[in-house]
């Protein structure tokens, strides 16, 4: 069985006039340890779905197995221990806490987690070691997704889920960023899922799983998956 | 519609939390600072309209022979005069259980002082008569038959046609607004009652006094300079030898009314206008944050090609419409409420008022309407002006957040290292929304200094009755000596003391009235003179002390003693020299060696020795202080009827009877206090409230992060709640201290001459005052942990501010 299995997932969202769909049967399936690329239009569903499958908001049906555990049977408590111990997110706005300094936003994630990797090395290894006692607002945006993604690291979780972590980046730093998702992936061995409406980098990708109008429309798996620096758009 | 009337309204759909607190916290203001600003002009006008209804006497003439019908007919010549009558009044006894007790009983006027027949009718035949209300609550009933007694030698036959009347009705009067019923030439020497009785029922030629009401006087609010001008301008005219010509002014329950109403406009000075003022800055913290929160739609707007007038204009019309409709709401129903809550207190003092009116009353209204409306106004127009200086561009990016800093303590390593993680967070957090954290610093302390203002107004009132009488004159019961029957009957009178068993003891003293003045002569007060007789006795009996050191001072030989008030009216202190007058022309002056602590009334205390220094005569002991052997069973009331009868003394009052006055006092209090302690609360709620939905929308998307990252909701809760718990206890420190401050300033104005409060707070007031604001506090937090769960964090993570 897969490591990730997504089957007829649907998100409905109600309201009073209409209801859409933003998840209307999704299907597919992701192996341990492979860096995976979602891509698809704005307003496909991509990050309905990611959100989903890192256990912040819940299916409307459908199935969905993490390492052979359904966790949309998961209540809201199971939810958040599930998020707590097995996912680390990174967001389009780095989200970090402004009155925390880099190392402190890193451990304030560490320390609720049952084996975190130790704070002070996952700065070092996203290259912030001279910037760690540093204030969100003093860094720059690249600089601040770094610490999102140590942030995410430090909690040694199961499935590494970035919403557009290049979004809000330039094309250089955005590239840098990427490399640094990949290189995490191979060397510490997690799952990492990356969505983004850029097609171009599809390339770097081990999976790429392309979304639109709430449906999977392809699934690619990539065998030899390009280096990032040599991808240009 | 316009699109921009849709999206007003339903902006005000959407923010409606906000808008209801905005609109309740000035209704609170307003409805407190109009209304208990109007309980002392309302008390006055029902205490008005009542006497009106009643033709309350404005004028009562007494002549030392007796008023004749002639008399009458010559102050009627008057023009101003409307109504006049001759009327009759006289002390006399009624038996109940065994027991006598005094009676008032005074002849019905056609309309002057008509009474208000409660239960029953008036009477028709001379046998008949009205009987006190107070007497229906002893048992008494309708058809009882009630025997008068004359309480001296004389059969009352003398006097009056029946000695046995009927009751056909039970009334009160507004001669008699209190419990009291006066003082009386028989018995022992106090009325519990009245009672009237058809005027030809009184033998006597002469009558005892005359009625009468002044034309237009009605028209006056009675409570008035206007009013008192007026009718003093007749009373010049009345003005003859051997008459004594008295106003309302002779009527005590009707000055101790407006006493106690002029107290209560005191604290109606002081109050609201903190309360108004707290609600005001809360009001300025919420609009300043909806306009920050809502940049991004000033931008759009502007970027749309609207003026900066028009993005205002939808501000100013969200901020002006909850504050109007919170001044006109709170300004209504605080006129009404808070002076009839305040009016009912007061009846259990005042219990024959029964005219209450609480009229609307606009002066303030319009004023505490206009003072709210002004202020959030400007703070509004303020919080936008700042915002639409900006460019449309620079408005629709983000605003940076909030930047993290390191803060003091974190360059004490001795300390901060040994923070956890999260306490290290909550300090920088604490200091992180300066603004907020010092809102809501002076939120809570306000409430908690109102509440402690509340409670210690009636510590401070009791303290009178356990300090007076209790630690510094400790004394049972006071007779004054009818020193003119000469040395010969004074001397029977006190072996007439001396052989009663239940006396334990007792001292002789001088106590004169006399006038006190500082050494210029500019202030002048009211004051008696105390020269014991025996140094010893009189220790025992008085503790001259230090109110704050407790230390006892000794009256010396060279120098007098005079109490704290005094001092502080006088603006007198240790060593400067006072001037005591008796008349004008008899003027000395003593030099101060101590200040004492004293409650009631002014005492200036000086030893014999330095009385017959400075005045060259012995001095005349006019008064005893007693106590009761407790071990010995004796009747009051026989006692006051023995002294009474007896020639060398003139008259009798117990300490108890003083500190009952008191203790009414404070249970009308009670009322007040409690509705200064739900109006705090109250506040505390919303102020409490406000702040905290302002901190957590703020800071929504840290909260939303800290979900995401799988803090538990308890956890996400403790954050937040940490910092509150935080401010709640700085602010409820900082509260004794604004509280005691404030208490001290609101005691001291509601004090009158005469009386000092204490400036105490108990213990007991102040465990009370925390436990209610960190009550309130916790109802508040346990609100938000619910508000907190609610935080979507899917939406929060793709917003961008
Ligand atoms: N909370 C919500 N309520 C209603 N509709 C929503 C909500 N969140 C997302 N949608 C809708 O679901 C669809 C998918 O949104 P989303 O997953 O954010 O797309 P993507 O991330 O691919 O751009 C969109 O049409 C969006 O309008
Ligand atoms: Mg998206």
């Amino acid at each position: 069985m897969a490591y990730v299995e997504l089957i007829d997932v649907v998100k409905e969202y109600k309201s009073e006039e209409l209801s859409i769909k933003a998840a209307d049967g999704i299907n597919f399936s992701i192996e341990k340890g492979e860096f995976v690329v979602v891509v698809g239009p704005s307003g496909a569903g991509k990050t309905t779905v990611l959100n989903i499958l890192g256990g912040m908001d819940s299916a409307t049906s459908g199935k969905m197995i993490v390492d052979g555990e359904d966790i949309a049977q998961y209540n809201k408590k199971r939810l958040t221990t599930y998020r707590r111990l097995d996912v680390g997110f990174v967001f389009q706005f780095y989200n970090l806490v402004p009155n925390l300094t880099a190392l402190e936003n890193v451990e304030l994630a560490a320390q609720i987690c049952k084996e975190p990797l130790d704070a002070n090395e996952v700065i070092e290894h996203v290259g912030l070691k001279e910037r760690k006692n540093n204030f969100p607002a003093q860094l720059s945006g690249g600089e601040q997704q770094r610490v999102a993604i140590a942030r995410a690291l430090a909690k040694n979780p199961k499935l590494l889920l970035c919403d557009e972590p290049t979004g809000a980046l330039d094309y250089e730093t955005g590239k840098t960023i990427l490399k640094l998702l990949s290189d995490t992936c191979k060397e510490k061995k997690v799952t990492v899922i990356v969505i983004t409406h850029n097609q171009a980098i599809a390339p770097m990708a081990d999976r790429v799983i392309k979304i639109k109008n709430g449906k999977v429309t392809s699934v690619r798996v990539n065998d030899n998956p390009t280096d990032v620096s040599k991808i240009e758009w | 519609m316009k699109a921009s009337r849709k999206d007003f309204l339903r902006e005000i759909k959407h923010t409606k939390s906000r808008f209801i607190s905005i609109f309740l916290i000035v209704a609170l203001g307003v409805a407190l600072f109009a209304g208990v600003r109007a309980s002392m002009p309302d008390m006055k006008i029902s205490g008005d309209r009542q006497y009106n209804r009643e033709n309350l006497m404005d004028i009562k003439i007494i002549e030392s022979t007796g008023v004749t019908e002639e008399i009458i007919d010559e102050i009627r010549k008057i023009d101003e005069i409307t109504r006049i009558h001759g009327a009759y009044s006289k002390d006399v006894l009624i038996e109940e259980d065994e027991k006598e007790y005094g009676v008032k009983l005074m002849s019905i006027m056609p309309d002057i002082n008509v009474p208000y027949v409660r239960e029953g009718v008036m009477p028709s035949e001379e046998n008949e008569c009205l009987a006190d209300y107070k007497m229906k609550d002893k048992g008494y009933e309708l058809g009882d038959k009630i025997k008068l007694y004359s309480g001296t030698e004389n059969p009352l036959s003398v006097e009056l046609k029946n000695e046995e009347y009927i009751i056909t009705g039970f009334a009160t009067t507004s001669l008699y607004l209190n419990n009291g019923r006066g003082t009386s030439t028989v018995g022992n020497g106090k009325n519990e009652y009245f009672m009237m009785i058809e005027q030809d029922n009184f033998l006597s030629p002469v009558y005892s006094e005359v009625y009468v009401n002044i034309q237009g006087a009605r028209e006056f609010d009675c409570y008035t300079d206007e009013y008192e001008e007026y009718i003093d301008g007749i009373v010049e005219k009345l003005e003859k030898e051997g008459r004594f010509v008295l106003t309302r002014d002779s009527i005590q329950a009707y000055v101790e009314y407006e006493l106690d109403a002029e107290r209560i406009g005191k604290v109606g000075e002081v109050f609201p206008l903190i309360f108004f003022i707290i609600a005001a800055l809360i009001c300025l913290t919420t609009m300043t944050r909806m306009v920050e929160e809502e940049r991004g739609i000033i931008g759009t707007l502007k970027a749309l090609g609207y003026s900066n007038f028009n993005v205002t204009k939808r501000f100013m019309l969200y901020a002006l419409l909850a504050t109007a409709l919170g001044s006109v709401v709170g300004g209504f129903f605080g006129c009404r409420f808070f002076p009839w809550v305040i009016i009912n207190a007061y009846k259990i003092v005042y219990k024959d008022l029964y005219v209450i009116k609480t009229p609307l009353n606009m002066e303030y209204i319009i004023t505490a309407t206009l003072a709210a409306v002004l202020v959030v106004g400007i703070a509004t127009f303020l919080a936008c002006y700042k915002e639409c200086l900006s460019s449309p561009a620079k408005l629709m990016r983000p605003k940076a957040p909030k930047k993290g800093k390191r803060v003091l303590l974190e360059r004490i390593p001795f300390i901060w290292k040994h923070l956890s993680f999260s306490n290290k967070s909550t300090v920088r957090n604490l200091l992180r929304y300066k603004k907020r954290l010092f809102m809501t610093i002076f939120g809570i302390s306000g409430c908690m200094g109102l509440l402690l203002v509340g409670f210690g107004l009636k510590d401070s009132i009791n303290i009178i009755d356990e300090n007076q009488f209790k630690q510094l004159t400790v004394y049972d019961f006071d007779i004054t000596m009818n020193v003119a029957t000469g040395e010969e009957s004074i001397k029977n009178g006190l072996s007439y003391l001396d052989n009663q068993e239940y006396i334990d003891e007792y001292l002789q003293m001088m106590e004169n009235g006399i006038k006190a003045s500082d050494l210029d002569e500019e202030i002048s007060k009211e004051a008696s003179i105390r020269v014991p007789k025996d140094m010893k006795m009189f220790e025992k009996f008085f503790n001259l002390r230090d109110r704050q050191t407790k230390k006892t001072y000794k009256l010396g030989d060279e120098e007098v003693i005079i109490n704290e008030k005094l001092a502080k009216l006088l603006e007198v202190s240790v060593g400067d020299t006072i001037v005591l007058k008796i008349g004008e022309t008899n003027k000395v002056k003593v030099k101060i060696s101590d200040i004492c602590e004293n409650y009631l009334m002014h005492y200036v205390y000086m030893s014999p020795e330095l009385y017959k220094k400075v005045y060259k005569e012995e001095p005349v002991y006019n008064k005893v202080y007693g106590r009761f052997n407790k071990d010995v069973q004796m009747d009051r009331d026989d006692f006051v009827k023995d002294t009474l009868n007896n020639n060398s003394f003139s008259g009798v009052t117990f300490v108890d009877d003083t500190m009952e006055g008191i203790t009414n006092m404070i249970d009308s209090l009670d009322m007040v206090v409690i509705v200064l302690i739900v109006s705090a609360g109250g506040l505390a709620f919303l102020v409490l409230y406000n702040l905290n939905n302002i901190s957590i929308e703020e800071r929504k998307k840290e909260l939303a992060t800290l979900k995401v990252l799988g803090f538990y909701d308890t956890e996400v809760s403790a954050y937040v709640l940490r910092e509150n718990a935080i401010i709640t206890l700085i602010g409820i420190g900082v509260g004794v201290l604004v509280g005691r401050v404030m208490h001290t300033f609101v005691i001291s104005t509601c004090e009158i001459d005469m009386v000092m409060f204490g400036r105490y707070v108990s213990n007991k007031s102040m465990v009370y005052c925390c436990l209610i604001t960190a009550f309130f506090a916790i109802l508040i937090n346990g609100y938000m942990h619910f508000g907190m769960k609610k935080i979507d964090m899917a939406s929060s993570m793709k917003s961008v501010d």
